[in-house]
């Protein structure tokens, strides 16, 4: 149909011609070559900045040396006052140092993180409630603070530890001096029911859960040893095991032998107690304890001498065979949870260090060194076995403590927070905190 | 090699003597490159869009497209490669809600008697190239196929559609 191209051809003549020329199109391909010129000129530098940065970053690699473990992971709580009076606040920080949120409005000086680490137990405190303080449960990142009982038959429960299965928890109870409610209770984590007294101090005593064993049938604690021991300053106590149900009463530090925090000030740290959940700590097999103690009696550990002894002592759960495994100024001692390390610190003869020795006693070493004067104690572990969290202070005031960390083969001694303070309470979860 | 031509003349893109300037091209090609890309987008505005960055893309490589034996054929193949992308473009824009509706401003002035462009008008822009490069830019049903993007069948369908068309409306208006 040859007809139909020469009348689309004549018919097409109606369509006027177009107004633009040579010139405009000669602006046109000026335009495109520059716009291209610039293109050029954005890809050459994208090229040089990738190849800087790809060089930059074997070169880094190259020099980098390779670490013995694993970086640290996971998520620390710590509980901070700033200065007397103020009250502690619960962060979680990042091990390297980001990340730092603040847990919960509410104050809290004590927590405890779950089996798995998802969670945080914490007391709940309220001056203005008839229990002064109720356990509640916070997830780490933050997220849904609530009370796990709203009322308790007692002064008030202050939550320690979770069970290994976390389906429970153990707490001090707080009531009128002398009153037989006084003691440690067990609960179920998820509601505050199931409420059971499994000690009664006895007189005007508290006692003390440091945590269950970690097979979850026994539970270690400490006892004052007599009602002239208050909660801090001559707070001189026993360690006892009991079974999770309230039976079998064991006193597990041997006659001539004290514990506690009457040390306070005297050994190198600054003038307040070391946390009761450090003195002592569980075999990751529940047959075995250790623990930090005084060789002295009540009168001699409350007098405040420095030249008191003080060693660990790895004892069996059921009291039998407890011996010496390190002397010299011992402050606390610290299984790790995979069983091969016992971390302690020690204050003789200088300021404190941290050290880490097997549980047979052999294969002592230095994690930190006070030779310029700053003090370190109060080790946790981190939940793989492989880094430890304590307090530094480079002096004698309480609030001018620090968190460090360092591999259990003492490299990499890292600084955690950046704000002088008093650090009562720490811990190490394995779980990472989302960004907030 | 022996007849002293070079492998060239194997292409369309055979080297000869004697280039034209890019501007005596440009003027000569421009209206009719203006009216078939009017006659295929249907508007005036894109048609002078499409056909100026035509010229300026061969403009670039005039030193080159100026020895080839056919550069009008070069310009077409550009253009239509232009128009391909925007007609590509538009249709996205429009699956997506927002295209500008296209005009038919290059057929206000179309008389209703001028059956050619009104067989044109009632096609898709691409089936009006098809149509618009093979019976007045006197492309093989191959060649327009290969320069839109669609299959040699296709284009042969569209002519059958054309005449049909082109057959109804005559009848009509004669009648």
């Amino acid at each position: 149909m040859p007809e139909f191209g020469d009348l689309l051809e004549r018919e097409m003549r109606v369509i006027r011609s177009p107004e633009y020329g040579v010139s405009d199109v000669r602006r046109r391909r000026e335009r495109r070559q520059r716009s291209r010129r610039v293109g050029n000129i954005a890809f050459a530098l994208i090229l040089a900045a990738t190849a800087a940065i790809g060089l930059a970053r074997t070169l880094g690699h190259l020099q980098r040396k390779v670490p013995a473990v694993p970086p640290p992971a996971g998520t620390i709580v710590f509980s901070r006052q700033l200065s007397e009076g103020q009250v502690d606040l619960l962060f979680t920080v990042g091990p390297d140092g980001s990340k730092q949120v603040r847990l919960m409005p509410k104050g809290a000086d004590m927590f405890g993180i779950s089996p798995d680490g998802s969670h945080v137990l914490y007391p709940d405190l309220d001056a203005t409630r008839a229990n002064f303080a109720l356990p509640g449960v916070v997830d780490l990142d933050g997220s849904r603070a609530r009370l796990v009982r709203s009322h308790v038959p007692i002064g008030g429960l202050w939550p320690v530890a979770w069970s290994p299965d976390g389906t429970h928890f153990v707490g001090n109870a707080i009531d009128r001096p002398g009153s037989p409610t006084i003691g440690l209770y067990t609960a179920r984590a998820s509601d505050g029911q199931d409420l059971v007294q499994i000690t009664s101090a006895p007189g005007a005593r508290y006692d003390f859960a440091i945590g269950y064993s970690p097979d979850g049938s026994k539970i270690l604690f400490l006892r004052p040893h007599d009602d002239r021991s208050g909660r801090k300053g001559d707070a001189v106590m026993d360690l006892y095991v009991v079974n999770a149900d309230g039976s079998g009463l064991v006193q597990l530090n041997p006659p001539g032998t004290v514990l506690g925090s009457f040390d306070s000030g005297v050994a190198g740290t600054p003038s307040r107690p070391v946390l009761e959940q450090r003195v002592a700590s569980w075999s990751p097999d529940s047959t075995r304890v250790v623990f930090a103690a005084a060789l002295a009696t009540p009168d001699e550990a409350r007098s405040g001498r420095q030249d008191v002894p003080r060693a660990a002592f790895v004892v069996d759960a059921d009291g039998t065979d407890a011996h010496e495994i390190s002397e010299g100024g011992i402050l606390d001692a610290q299984w790790s949870p995979d069983g091969t390390w016992i971390a302690f610190s020690r204050s003789h003869p200088r300021r404190p260090d941290v050290f880490v020795v097997h549980p047979d006693g052999t294969g002592v070493k230095n994690i930190t060194s006070s030779s310029d004067g700053v003090g370190s104690w109060g080790p946790v572990w981190s939940p793989d076995s492989s880094w430890l969290l304590f307090e530094r202070n480079p002096g004698y005031d309480q609030f001018e403590t620090e968190l460090w960390f360092a591999n259990v083969d003492g490299s990499d001694l890292t600084q955690l927070t950046n704000r002088p303070a008093e650090y009562f309470s720490y811990g190490w979860s394995a779980r990472e905190v989302r960004d907030p | 090699m022996a007849d002293g031509r070079t492998r060239w003349n194997d292409s369309r893109t055979t080297m000869v003597e004697d280039p034209t300037s890019f501007e005596d091209f440009f003027h000569t090609e421009r209206d009719r490159l203006f009216r078939v890309l009017c006659v295929i987008t249907g508007s005036r505005q894109e048609a002078e869009d499409i056909s100026q960055d035509a010229f300026a893309r061969l403009w670039e490589r005039w030193p080159s497209v100026s020895t080839m034996e056919n550069p009008a054929g070069y310009l077409h193949r550009t253009a239509m490669n232009l128009f391909r992308n925007r007609y590509r473009r538009a249709l996205l824009a429009a699956r997506r809600g927002f295209a500008p509706s296209l005009e038919d401003d290059a057929y206000e002035a179309v008389d209703d008697r001028q059956v050619a462009l009104q067989v044109l008008r009632s096609m898709a822009p691409r089936q009006r190239a098809a149509i618009v490069l093979t019976e007045v830019l006197g492309y093989s049903a191959s060649e327009a196929a290969k320069m839109l993007g669609i299959r040699a069948s296709t284009v042969r369908a569209l002519h059958f559609q054309a005449r049909s068309t082109l057959r109804d409306l005559r009848e009509a208006t004669d009648a």
